[in-house]
């Protein structure tokens, strides 16, 4: 009794009822994922990498179960014989992604670097160093940008370098990991003065702070940076263009989370706020590199191209058996 | 500059042009169909063709005038699906001699250059993301896949349409029997999956080159994911259930509301990665 039940299990388990059931179940995930405003976290929960895990044991029990049958029906045909195996290919392409993402999820490495020209930061525990030589922002004359490129040079611990370029849709690699341009930004030196002495000249990327003493308490607060500053009608900032002709920095003071001030400085000009005095300077465009290593990406690259064959052979190569034997549409003991 | 007015100026003419010739072309197949006017048909089918080539143009003007491939907002996505579907639509028609089929799809057509219309056509240089040759074989396998869907879709329409006219001797001369019909619309479905599997292929790949990840759940890949899905169960029911007429139609006609989610309302409602306006 037990073992039949088992059975039956086993049975419903590996049938296409359940698989069915389970694709209706991941529709379901994947609508609500589209709604959630952070969708990478959400598709990362433990449910929806367990359904995810369900649909390929169910995968792979279903392409062992139908091996045979393919193989088959491999024998039977008289011509196109490769075609018996286009469906049991599509699952197996299918079954090989999904364990190829999950892996990936979990086996792939993946960094951030973002500074000015000229910097050079170690990239997180891997033992390489990235140095940002250079970074353009290529513009046309309507002023949209045309390009985002990052001269770059990476370094590991035995003092070997390798250089290139990092652009948008076009990486650099470097010691097996690739480097992307991925965002930019602006970042100022900003000069603090206290009694007309200098406490300390940091740079800043907007979206930072820096203090202007040892106190954490005391913090300056980098909110925005207009290149071009002007005022709307209704007296709200904005830069005309993104060229620097009237570089402005919007910066708040805050001390134990209160605020003390907030003002927009320009540039080499000191602006007070209690008794500090605030000099920026010397705006300059950031980058932020990403650095990514996925191990299974070349798994993927071959899995999405095992699929795609078993579905052309499934629906354009379809094996034919003579005329004794069925033709046409598939039938189910093909799939 | 010359040239460019020019061109603007061909492509905004035979856009209008276009515009008009679908709303014609769809009101004949329905005169065709409700009225049984043989000349109507015979008028929407040539109406068709001589719409199609002269949409190949102003697409044409627009890439030309561009300086690129015109498949990047959503004016330029809008005419260049409906262009796919008017293709599919052709192709279908000449291999299954069922021209009554436009009844159903003509004004699927005339609506999605409709969308087309009320879009911004300024065109605008590409963005650092959007200048890639992925984006050529994206968006074409996109086009493709959808056209197959909406010929699936106009398929399903008819037949579960001419269960209301079964036995007329119109219907018998200008329908396909219920079995082709299921037959046609099963092969626009597998045209579609296999079109819409590369384009999310193609399209992993450049999202890995731009990005540095093949998948990122951006709402149009997650609803891109969901029309696979739904179209994958639609072709397991029927090549191992048996799925067939009635419920095959009703499904296929699902299954193009979701394309249809996954390009307008997604673009509309859902903001993400792909929201290229």
């Amino acid at each position: 009794m037990e073992q039949e039940k088992r059975h039956n299990f086993i049975r419903f388990f590996i049938s296409m009822k359940f698989s069915m059931f389970l694709l209706l179940v991941i529709i379901g995930v994947c609508i609500a994922g589209s709604l959630v405003s952070e969708p990478r976290a959400y598709f990362s929960s433990w449910w929806v990498r367990a359904a995810a895990g369900i649909l390929c044991l169910n995968l792979l029990l279903c392409s062992v179960r139908r091996l045979p049958v393919s193989i088959e029906n491999w024998r039977r045909a008289k011509s196109k014989r490769a075609g018996a195996f286009g469906s049991w290919l599509c699952h197996l392409g299918m079954l090989l992604i999904i364990l190829g993402f999950i892996a990936g999820e979990i086996l792939s490495e993946d960094y951030t670097v973002y500074g000015i020209p000229g910097s050079m930061q170690p990239i997180a525990d891997t033992g390489l160093w990235l140095r940002i030589d250079d970074f353009d922002v290529r513009m046309r004359d309507d002023f949209t940008v045309e390009q985002y490129t990052a001269k770059l040079t990476a370094a590991d611990g035995s003092g070997q370098e390798i250089s290139g370029e990092a652009s948008v849709n076009h990486p650099m690699n470097a010691f097996g990991y690739d480097l992307f341009q991925d965002s930019t930004g602006w970042a100022n030196t900003i000069d603090i003065y206290k009694g007309g002495v200098l406490q300390r000249s940091d740079i800043v990327c907007v979206g930072e702070m820096t203090y202007p003493d040892d106190r954490p308490s005391l913090q300056v607060y980098f909110n925005k940076f207009y290149p071009d500053f002007s005022l709307d009608a209704s007296g709200k900032p904005y830069s005309r263009t993104p060229l620097l002709r009237q570089p402005r920095s919007l910066f708040t003071v805050s001390y134990n989370g209160e605020i003390k001030g907030m003002d927009y400085a320009a540039m080499n000009i000191p602006v007070r706020v209690n008794e500090y005095d605030f000099v920026f300077r010397d705006p300059t465009e950031y980058t932020l590199i990403v650095i990514r290593r996925d191990p299974t990406e070349k798994l993927v690259g071959l899995a999405a191209l095992i699929m795609l064959a078993g579905i052309f052979m499934a629906f354009y190569w379809r094996p034919e058996y003579g005329e004794e034997e069925h033709g046409g549409e598939l039938h189910a003991d093909e799939t | 500059m010359a040239a460019s007015s020019m061109l603007t100026k061909l492509e905004s003419s035979t856009f209008m042009a276009v515009l008009v010739i679908y709303l014609i072309v769809a009101a004949c197949y329905f005169v065709f169909v409700t009225a049984k006017k043989e000349r109507a048909g015979w008028i929407a089918y040539r109406l068709m063709l001589a719409g199609f080539l002269l949409h190949t143009v102003c697409i044409t003007a627009r890439g030309l005038n561009a300086g690129r491939l015109p498949l990047t907002n959503q004016y330029e996505f809008a005419a260049a699906f409906a262009w796919g579907i008017a293709l599919c639509f052709l192709i279908f028609v000449k291999k299954y001699d069922f021209n009554a089929l436009g009844c159903f799809v003509a004004p699927v057509i005339f609506l999605i250059i409709g969308y087309a219309a009320m879009q911004s056509k300024e065109i605008h240089a590409l963005m650092p993301a959007l200048q890639s040759s992925w984006l050529g074989f994206h968006v074409f396998t996109a086009i493709i896949a959808y056209g197959g869907f909406g010929v699936a879709f106009g398929v399903s329409m008819v037949y579960l349409f001419q269960e209301r006219l079964q036995g007329s001797s119109f219907a018998r001369s200008h329908f396909p029997d219920e079995e082709t019909l299921d037959l046609i619309s099963y092969r626009a479905v597998s045209l579609g999956f296999l079109f819409l599997t590369l384009c999310i292929i193609t399209g992993s790949i450049w999202a890995k080159r731009a990005w540095g990840t093949y998948w990122n759940w951006d709402p149009k890949e997650t609803w891109s994911l969901i029309t696979w899905i739904i179209y994958a169960i639609y072709l397991h029911l029927r090549l191992n259930r048996g799925l067939r007429g009635r419920k095959s139609a009703i499904f296929a006609t699902l299954g193009f509301a979701a394309v249809i989610f996954t390009y307008v309302g997604v673009n509309t409602l859902l903001a993400g990665l792909h929201s290229y306006k």
